[in-house]
């Protein structure tokens, strides 16, 4: 009958001597919990977009945003900015923890040999990247026409709003619009004399 | 056998701190961050962080092929990435449309050549990775429509598209 006290008195112990231990690990346990949740709720950096026209797409790690001022985890982030008529602005964006950001993209015009290369690849019967030469723009910034070197074939651009789209207007290649009558006067006017340069060209 | 009721609330405190702490860890996991990277399986493509800067410059077919064999070639070299960025501009010198692809989160990088030939109107696109040519594979359908059995017709006013 002795011994199972013995054993009892012995486990009571080995209890008071693991309580101090469970209890410190208790408080730890709840100090990490507080710490998770406040991190949950408060556990942000902001970031503030400026000068981005509402026109221009944005997009954070492939995520659409909206203009103006974002919470973010902290961490980093690759912010682009795109638009039909402006080169896309990319850049890598570090958010810290509790501050503030705040990015000003730098935005140019799209070059005619991006939209060109966009739409055709490469110069017809080539493959080689189009290069545009006697560049000319009309319509406020809506047509664009220029002469592909070296083959000299004439292309025309022209920026359809509705779609937000580049499309060829004329490019006197096969399988593409090669009708003149169909541009607007003036950007035809222009191109008339690039025309009979490339067929004078052809023709010797 | 038998503990006394005393005993066993040595442990409740432990224990209830213990379900707190699950409890927030649940909480800090379920509140997820909606501008993270997408993670993605070896069998999904990775994300391509900046699209626009390669549809600034390709057609959209062009682009299509060229993320296609970039998918290839992650698979056939057994590169896990949960997604890719564009280090840089597109550079179009030397006949080519150049550019360096980097791998989230290993930062692993490699150079990308993409020809593209235009056969009045009909587009055919090769990249090369690292200098090497590479080749359409099965598997990368998903990605890439082969030019094998759709070309790439440009014609009339749907000549290419801006996408945003």
């Amino acid at each position: 009958m002795e011994l199972p006290t013995q054993l009892s008195s012995l486990k009571l112990l080995q209890l008071k001597r693991v309580q101090p231990v469970l209890y410190l690990a208790a408080a730890l346990m709840v100090l990490v919990s507080i710490l998770l949740i406040a991190f949950t709720i408060i556990g942000y950096g902001t970031l503030q977009l400026a000068n981005v026209p509402s026109s221009n797409s944005m997009s954070l790690n492939g995520h659409t945003i909206k203009p103006g001022t974002l919470k973010l985890r902290p961490g980093d982030y690759v912010l682009t900015v795109t638009a039909p008529s402006m080169a896309p602005f990319a850049t890598t964006l570090h958010i810290s923890l509790f501050r503030q950001t705040v990015e000003k993209p730098i935005l140019q015009p799209r070059s005619t040999d991006a939209i060109a290369s966009s739409l055709i690849g490469a110069i017809p019967g080539t493959s080689i990247p189009p290069h545009l030469a006697n560049l000319q723009w009309f319509d406020g910034n809506m047509w664009v026409a220029g002469t592909l070197p070296p083959t000299d074939s004439v292309l025309v651009m022209k920026y359809n709003d509705s779609q937000q789209q580049w499309t060829v207007a004329l490019c006197n290649n096969p399988g593409y619009p090669n009708d003149p009558t169909t541009l607007p006067s003036d950007v035809a006017a222009y191109i008339q004399p690039l025309l009979q340069t490339r067929d004078a060209a052809e023709g010797m | 056998m038998y503990q006394k009721p005393a005993n066993n609330r040595r442990f409740l405190l432990p224990a209830a701190a213990l379900v707190i702490l699950l409890l927030a860890l649940g909480i800090f996991g379920s509140v997820s961050n909606p501008y993270a990277l997408s993670s993605t399986s070896t069998s999904t493509p990775p994300t391509l962080t900046d699209p626009a800067v390669l549809q600034n410059w390709l057609p959209a077919s062009s682009y299509q092929d060229t993320l296609g064999r970039i998918d290839d070639y992650l698979t056939q070299h057994k590169l896990n990435a949960t997604a890719m960025t564009v280090t840089g501009d597109v550079d179009t010198t030397n006949f080519v449309y150049s550019f360096k692809i980097e791998l989230l989160p290993t930062n692993q990088s490699f150079l990308v050549a993409v020809t593209v030939n235009n056969d009045s109107p009909i587009l055919t696109t090769t990249v090369s990775i690292n200098g090497t040519v590479q080749s359409p594979t099965v598997g990368s359908a998903f990605r890439s429509l082969s030019h094998d059995t759709m070309p790439d017709v440009a014609v009339g006013n749907n000549t290419g598209k801006w996408y945003i």
